[in-house]
């Protein structure tokens, strides 16, 4: 009796007309496909006017500053002029950012209501303005659970469009990639009532990029 | 689908009464039905402007869909190859592949999965392949419990239905009809719900729950990248991100057909993905699941399942409906029928309605249901407006027109219309004898409108004069008039 791999994999090939069996598939797979470059034409200059005019399309506030800590300087003056204190979550990527300021109500868990995240953000995309996460950097729960999500991002990391960021990705990650490989592109939303817009259905109602212009750092190794 | 029609799909095919599925009816019914038309006089317009605007954003979305559509078509050519890679890939992860000939076998194995793991609460996020094989069924049989998670997908859930539309699932419902199925089934006591806002507020912490929950997830794919073994998954709420991290187990239910071959291909489809299907450059989520949890990793399940449904894609290969197999499920076929747009996605009794499900509903369910599902075929004018705006240009009225004719040949059209296209084909045949049918038939009808440029009704065409006048003939045919108008010339 066959199993149903083999009658699945018989009937394409049947219907392919192919006969033989590929005894050697990395090389049958490695014949066939191309890396090739079928971007479209993108302005690669200015790929930090671009990304912040895309992220901001897509309803993510973008704020913009020299260094680090002009970023934790920002954060500080905001939670002092809330009337109640969030509870913030952060990711191992963003140590270095909330090291800046121990006075940070930071949370070991993620509350449901009120809870701010941070995250270093590993690259972004200026074709759509969009922040690439990994799970070797990030925790991807915590991307989805909080309310306001703030994501660290460096221009040095800022790329063009997604086939960039592919290259990098099997430069960095050789055969072994993270689990997760996560594309956000503003809060989420959704139009299921009546085609009707509405931000923050199961991820964060809010999501923040804070772009750190200094040119010596950035995070892509 | 009724309860009869879940029927069909749990009982041996030679003990299924035949069921008759009959489009026109159902199509009366949903022109009748007020909230319905209130509900798509809604959608109406919304994803025609938003996919329009979508693409005049982007210098050359032409060039786009050659690109996309050169993915799928050269996926499909080496198809054996791409899912035997993928296999492999996602095996040397970490990873396990099932593979599903029927849908029958899906059940089972996502049933065995769960029941290995104790799972007894499942959050799901869409899969349209889920609603094929009447996954959700088939969980509760097995005492499994589960929960949709996408806001569309949980409302008709809660409403007992199938979905109207593969992208908005719930696009046939109401304000209105939304907030009555949440005040039944949360009990949360007077409240507002009358605003969007509250319905998606309250969606969100009933919701949250259910993630926090959940044993295992299950997913859909939007596409499978051979190079890593990877499940693609895009989406805007987020729910799909959820279901498939925070259980310890996520299992991906994909067609074979969900293939691509390297990154690079994602991407390509991904730029007309999105744009076609909600008029956005890419959605809010567009994630990449590699395999199980690493210690490298901060999150993520440890058991990491995709379950292969073929239910007769292969053997669409090498047939004359090989393109079908490009849909990538954007939905903007659909969005732009005229059809569909006027009965709505339930009137096909099909988990994929509109124009693609014209196509696919005939040739995966044609043998084990009644043959009712080749008359899908005829639910199309031909304005062509499908394959105008589908980003992997299926020909989609060229396949309907070939399953026209499958249903003739296997005896299906209907008596009148067989005897129509026999007196057609007769007169056709005969040049001479057509247009003096013609010429006869303009005089006699004229009898009739006198000087009117239209009638409100005709006799044995209640059917087009319900609902629209249909326009009184001209004075002479229009070979007769261009024979006149040759004669004035030579005459000048």
């Amino acid at each position: 009796m066959l199993s149903p791999r083999t009658k699945i994999l018989q009937s394409v090939k049947r219907g392919l007309g192919r006969n033989r069996e590929d005894q050697d598939i990395d090389k049958a797979f490695a014949e066939l496909i191309s890396h090739p470059v079928s971007k479209p034409a993108l302005d690669s200059e200015d790929v930090l006017k671009r990304f912040i005019t895309h992220a901001k399309i897509s309803s993510a506030n973008v704020f913009s500053f020299k260094s680090l800590s002009d970023a934790m300087d920002h954060l500080t003056e905001e939670l002092q002029s809330q009337s109640v204190t969030p509870n913030i979550v952060h990711s191992p990527s963003a140590d270095n950012f909330i090291g800046l300021n121990p006075d940070l109500p930071i949370s070991a868990e993620i509350s449901s209501e009120n809870c701010w995240g941070i995250c270093q953000a590993w690259a972004a995309i200026a074709e759509t303005g969009t922040v690439v996460s990994t799970t070797h950097d990030n925790s991807a729960g915590l991307l989805f659970l909080v309310e306001r999500l703030i994501m660290i991002v460096y221009a040095k990391d800022i790329l063009a469009a997604q086939e960039d960021v592919w290259r990098a990705m099997r430069q960095r990650f050789k055969n072994t990639l993270p689990r997760t490989i996560n594309l956000i592109t503003g809060p989420s939303r959704t139009a299921d009532v009546e085609q009707t817009l509405q931000l923050g259905a199961h991820g964060p109602r809010r999501v923040d990029y804070f772009i750190i212009l200094e040119k010596t750092v950035g995070s892509r190794r | 689908m009724t309860e009869d029609a879940i029927d069909q799909t749990t009982t041996p095919a030679n003990r299924i009464p035949l069921q008759s599925i009959d489009f026109n009816s159902l199509a009366h019914n949903a022109l009748q039905d007020e909230e319905l038309q209130q509900a798509l006089n809604k959608a109406r317009s919304g994803f025609v402007d938003k996919r329009l605007k979508a693409i005049g954003a982007v210098e050359d979305f032409e060039h786009l869909r050659d690109l996309a559509t050169d993915v799928r078509q050269k996926t499909l050519k080496n198809l054996d190859i791409y899912l035997h890679y993928f296999e492999k890939q996602v095996i040397e992860h970490g990873g396990h592949v099932h593979w599903a000939k029927t849908p029958e076998d899906m059940r089972n194995i996502v049933i065995d999965i769960c029941q290995k793991a104790f799972a007894k609460k499942v959050a799901k996020g869409k899969s349209m392949v889920g609603e094929e094989v009447l996954l959700n069924e088939a969980l509760t049989t097995a005492g499994i419990q589960p929960v949709e998670t996408d806001l569309g997908e949980y409302i008709i859930q809660l409403a007992k239905e199938k979905p109207s539309h593969i992208v908005a699932p719930a696009l046939h419902k109401t304000r209105g009809q939304i907030k009555e199925l949440f005040e039944q089934a949360h009990k949360l006591g007077p409240r507002a719900l009358d605003e969007v806002k509250d319905i998606v507020d309250e969606a969100r912490k009933i919701l949250r729950q259910e993630f926090l929950s959940a044993d295992l997830g299950i997913t859909g794919a939007n596409m499978l990248i051979a190079e890593t073994g990877t499940a693609v998954v895009v989406t805007n709420e987020g729910n799909g991100d959820l279901s498939a991290t925070l259980p310890s187990s996520h299992i991906v239910t994909a067609s074979i057909d969900k293939i691509v071959p390297t990154w690079e291909d994602a991407s390509a489809v991904l730029r007309v993905l999105a744009r076609s299907a909600t008029g956005q450059p890419i959605t809010a989520y567009t994630s990449f699941f590699n395999g199980p949890r690493k210690s490298s990793d901060h999150d993520g399940p440890k058991n990491f399942h995709i379950v292969l449904l073929d239910n007769r894609r292969s053997e669409l290969l090498g047939s004359e409906y090989q393109e079908m197999l490009q849909c990538i499920r954007c939905g903007a076929c659909m969005n732009h029928c005229p059809v569909y747009q006027a009965v709505g996605g339930h009137t096909y009794h099909s988990v994929y309605p509109g124009p693609m499900g014209a196509v696919l509903s005939p040739l995966l369910f044609h043998e084990e249901k009644s043959q009712n599902y080749l008359q899908l075929a005829n639910a199309s004018t031909f304005c062509g407006r499908c394959e105008a705006v589908c980003p992997v240009r299926i020909p989609l009225p060229s396949l309907m027109r070939r399953l026209r004719n499958q249903q003739q040949q296997e005896g299906d059209a209907g008596k009148m219309a067989k005897l129509f296209i026999k007196i057609f084909c007769l007169l056709a045949g005969q040049p001479r004898l057509y247009r003096r049918v013609c010429q006869l038939k303009l005089r006699l009808l004229r009898l009739f409108t006198g000087k009117k440029a239209r009638f409100a009704t005709i006799w044995g065409m209640r059917g087009w004069t319900n609902y629209r006048d249909f326009p009184a003939p001209p004075t002479a045919t229009f070979q007769a008039q261009w024979q006149t108008k040759q004669r004035g010339n030579k005459n000048a």
